[in-house]
């Protein structure tokens, strides 16, 4: 193996390492990305993230829809990403790269799991990299319906 | 599939095998240790090798079909019903071994030798007996519905590949083997030790895990 290649592996472990640790900026109250879309600000960056179809099943796979504003004019050739956990429970790298659809808005699909203990409480952070700026997170809490 | 994407799987697995699948799983194991009283914990391992042996194969499987599918949830949507009746299975063979250590140790062995001690003996020696006993048992077994091997088969479909898919689900699976190998190790070496009390209370523990297992498999869903 390459030694660049030895290095992105060892950069994702870590990534992977430091999956179980709550982070990013604070979840919006009182918002459910099962009854509809979630807004936040991370930073100087405006963050609105819709799930569909709903109602959010597991073992299903859903769009998501990521609008981004900065100074209240649409974010391009930002990087996100959109990473789907289980508070206090390590369930894996389930993370996917969304692709710029213009105006600010970014799409990719992403697939639901199902936790064997019956527990329906997952969070969705997205990531997001501006050309320049620096990585803005947020997180958003939600429930998926059985 | 590239070296670095399978040592990402592995590192997943591995670091899954120590903050999820103990947790998860490690009663399963547990029951294994159980099931061996008295027995060297090396040699104890052995039926556990040829178990996690059966577990990897059926999760590489596992991923060369979502790798070959393309689609995570295609292929995990046709056997959710198998999984849960595999959960149901899981959690009758725990029950068996943790009865067998709580109640096989007491007065009681009576009523095991006379209404149950074949069923809790046939169980033991699949468990406990040569290796090549504990192998199907071990294929079986990965089908067990786990979020944690989810997002590793979301990582396989997403290979589009029969070979890719395989090898990847193949890393992640030998990547949750050393955790439950130590945490079967553990148990064995406790099991070779505790006499009395602590091991009833062992076997204690893994039948309420067992049924728990149950209940998920009829989704009848209990926190833990």
């Amino acid at each position: 193996m390459r030694p660049l290649g030895l290095a992105s592996a060892a950069s994702l472990l870590l990534a992977s390492a430091l999956a179980g640790c709550p982070r990013g900026g604070p979840a919006p109250a009182g918002c459910d990305l099962g009854s509809g879309p979630c807004s936040a600000e991370a930073g100087a960056v405006g963050i609105r993230l819709e799930l569909s179809p709903r109602p959010l099943r597991p073992l299903s796979e859903v769009e998501a829809a990521v609008a981004l504003t900065s100074a209240g004019a649409p974010l391009e050739g930002a990087e996100v990403w959109l990473r789907l956990s289980m508070p206090g429970m390590y369930m894996g790298e389930n993370r996917t790269s969304l692709e710029p659809l213009g105006g600010g808005r970014y799409r990719g699909k992403a697939v639901l799991l199902r936790c064997a203990s019956g527990r329906r409480d997952w969070v969705a952070e997205v990531a997001v990299r501006p050309k320049g700026g620096p990585e803005a997170r947020t997180r958003f809490p939600f429930e998926v319906s059985e | 599939m590239s070296g670095p994407g399978l040592l990402f799987a592995f590192g997943m697995g591995f670091l899954g095998g120590f903050g999820h699948c103990v947790g998860m799983c490690g009663p399963i194991v547990l029951a294994f240790g159980l099931s061996a009283p008295g027995q060297p914990p090396g040699r104890a391992l052995q039926p556990q090798l040829a178990y996690h042996l059966g577990r990897v194969t059926t999760y590489a499987l596992l991923g060369g079909a979502m790798g070959l599918a393309g689609s995570f949830v295609n292929v995990a949507g046709r056997m959710a019903g198998f999984q849960d009746a595999v959960a149901v299975a899981a959690g009758a063979l725990m029950i068996a071994l943790g009865l067998a250590a709580a109640v096989g140790a007491t007065s009681v062995r009576g009523i095991e030798g006379a209404l149950s001690g074949k069923v809790f003996g046939a169980v033991r020696r699949v468990v406990a007996g040569a290796p090549g006993r504990a192998y199907p048992l071990g294929l079986v077994l990965g089908f067990l519905p786990c979020g944690l091997s989810y997002s590793a088969f979301v990582g396989a479909a997403a290979t589009g590949g029969l070979v890719p898919g395989l090898l990847f689900a193949l890393a992640f699976a030998v990547g949750t083997v050393p955790a439950l190998l130590a945490a079967g190790f553990a148990a064995a070496l406790a099991s070779a030790r505790l006499r009395g009390f602590l091991y009833r209370a062992g076997g204690v523990l893994v039948v309420l895990v067992g049924s728990l297992f149950v209940l998920r498999g009829l989704h009848f869903h209990a926190p833990l």
